[in-house]
């Protein structure tokens, strides 16, 4: 018998090895899909069970653009491409099937989360609106039963299942799921005629904090304000013909409010998905004061691309206005909106466009940040601290 | 002898200035209800009061549509505005408000000349 090399013996062996680790590996493989678990899905009709097949994808457990604000940026442009990659097509199918047995790759695991802020409830129903309206199907809701209670309930008092199509609220309608906190359902337009609406809202909060008195005209004119103003805004500058949107908008704006009765807080928040403050603002001409304003801010700053201007574009839109003027406070509505918390006693405001965000408080001075994340548009909130009224008599 | 006139009987929520930006807008508000009083009173050789109190929003967008606009569309001089028009409150809470108007008159004629 002829002797092997041994060049043709370590082939024979590797040969062996290999076919092992093979047949080993499969099995593992068919043993990881035999117990991958079924997950709960609501698909827009109905639940149904749907094999994962990757891991699912983690979640901050805080997600708030005042407490986490880059990771939670991160999370929701994650969220964005997911929902809205591909959604232009004509046949988009959230769910895959194999043999009638449906299948996801993987998902974002919203049983993650800890804690979720009204406002990135708020940025987040407004993207699934978005998708359902691209699409005409809801994307999937998976593992709701896994969620934590106070994410179900603050998603549910905002109306986000009833975009998946998963529950009804009357319109006007709210649920409180918690006596010191109270989420509004959102509202939603293209223009200021639902500045009633946000009224009546706003109304419903502060009747939430202190049942005994009416919100002072001296406080809900300047928010009432300040909201119409934004509407209008978006309107007239959030989504111009001439900008090439990466996700195809939908031209509105959305709106909730929360209330707190141990803080005695409203926060008030307004969402648009346009183009942002830092690209129209930007386009305006503008003079040589506001220029020079602007070049010397951003010295200053020592900021990370590709967002690099977009706060200091911010603050100057809320110094001068979209005016072509050089005067400070001409009475515009990004300068209208700041005046509504310097009005209300103590109060933040904080303007969230693409990767900016400017923070003015009355107690502090303003702040400037840039995050490598777009929030996806413009976000303002106002967060007022009612004062305490003399009981009525 | 005074003409009165009340924001709140054309909307408790004007906002915009145009019918793009909503129903109750500025331009709306100066075509049918502010130029037609203020010929009214002219003719009247009235002064026009305009009360502010009851509305719920007062947008400048509104506001400088509908007065400024006097100057800049109507062909109302800053002077004649300010001998025609009396813009009066009760709560002190719209007394921001006021002064805008007045400011955006100014404004309007200091664009136009």
């Amino acid at each position: 018998m002829k002797k092997l090399s041994v060049r043709y013996r370590r082939w024979l062996k590797h040969r062996i090895e290999y076919t092992a680790w093979r047949r080993l590996s499969a099995s593992v493989r068919q043993a990881r899909r035999r117990v991958r678990p079924l997950a709960d899905v609501w698909t827009g009709e109905d639940f149904i069970k749907v094999r994962v097949r990757g891991e699912p994808l983690a979640v901050p457990k805080i997600l708030c653009l005042d407490q986490n604000t880059a990771e939670t940026l991160k999370f929701l442009d994650r969220l964005r491409r997911r929902l809205l990659w591909g959604s232009s097509k004509n046949d988009v199918k959230w769910l895959n099937n194999e043999n009638g047995a449906p299948w996801v790759g993987t998902y974002l695991d919203f049983s993650q989360i800890e804690y979720i802020s009204a406002s990135v409830a708020l940025i987040l129903a407004a993207e699934y609106e978005r998708a359902v309206e691209a699409t005409k199907i809801p994307p999937p809701v998976i593992n709701i039963h896994e969620w934590q209670q106070s994410v179900f309930d603050r998603f549910f008092e905002l109306g986000f299942f009833s975009i998946v199509r998963l529950s009804r609220i009357e319109e006007g309608g709210h649920v409180v799921s918690n006596q010191d906190r109270m989420t509004l359902r959102f509202l939603s337009g293209s223009d200021a005629s639902e500045a009633e609406a946000a009224d009546l809202r706003l109304l419903e909060l502060a009747e939430f904090i202190d049942p005994d008195h009416e919100l002072p005209a001296s406080i809900a004119v300047p928010i009432n304000t300040a909201l119409s103003e934004a509407m209008v805004n978006v309107r007239m500058h959030a989504y111009p013909s001439w900008h090439h949107f990466q996700f195809r908008p939908v031209n509105r704006w959305w709106l909730t409010g929360t209330a707190d009765r141990t803080t005695r807080t409203l926060t008030i928040s307004i969402y648009d998905q346009g183009a942002s403050i830092p690209i129209t603002y930007d386009r305006l001409a503008k003079p040589a004061g506001i220029e020079k304003f602007i070049r010397d801010r951003l010295d200053l700053l020592m900021t990370p691309k590709p967002y690099a201007s977009d706060a200091v574009h911010i603050e100057s839109a809320m110094r001068y206005g979209n005016s072509q003027s050089e005067r400070p406070n001409r009475g515009k509505g990004l300068p209208q909106m700041q005046d509504a918390i310097e009005r209300c006693g103590e109060g933040r405001l904080n303007v969230h466009s693409r990767g900016g965000r400017y923070a003015y408080a009355t107690s502090t001075k303003t702040v400037l940040d840039t995050f490598k994340h777009s929030v996806g548009g413009t976000l303002i909130e106002w967060i007022i601290r009612l004062p305490q009224l003399e009981p009525q008599r | 002898m005074m003409t009165e006139l009340s924001v709140v009987q054309f909307s408790r929520y004007p906002a915009g200035r145009t019918e793009n930006d909503g129903p109750f807008n500025g331009a709306k508000y100066r075509k049918e209800v502010l130029v037609p009083a203020l010929e009214r009173a002219k003719k009247a050789g009235d002064r026009l009061r305009i009360s502010l109190d009851g509305a719920r929003t007062y947008g400048s967008s509104f506001l400088d549509e509908a007065f400024g606009g006097l100057v800049r569309n109507e062909g109302y001089s800053a002077g004649d505005l300010r001998s025609l028009i009396e813009v009066v409150i009760a709560d002190p809470g719209y007394e921001i408000y006021r002064q805008l108007i007045y400011k955006f008159i100014d404004e309007a004629e200091g664009r136009t000349h």
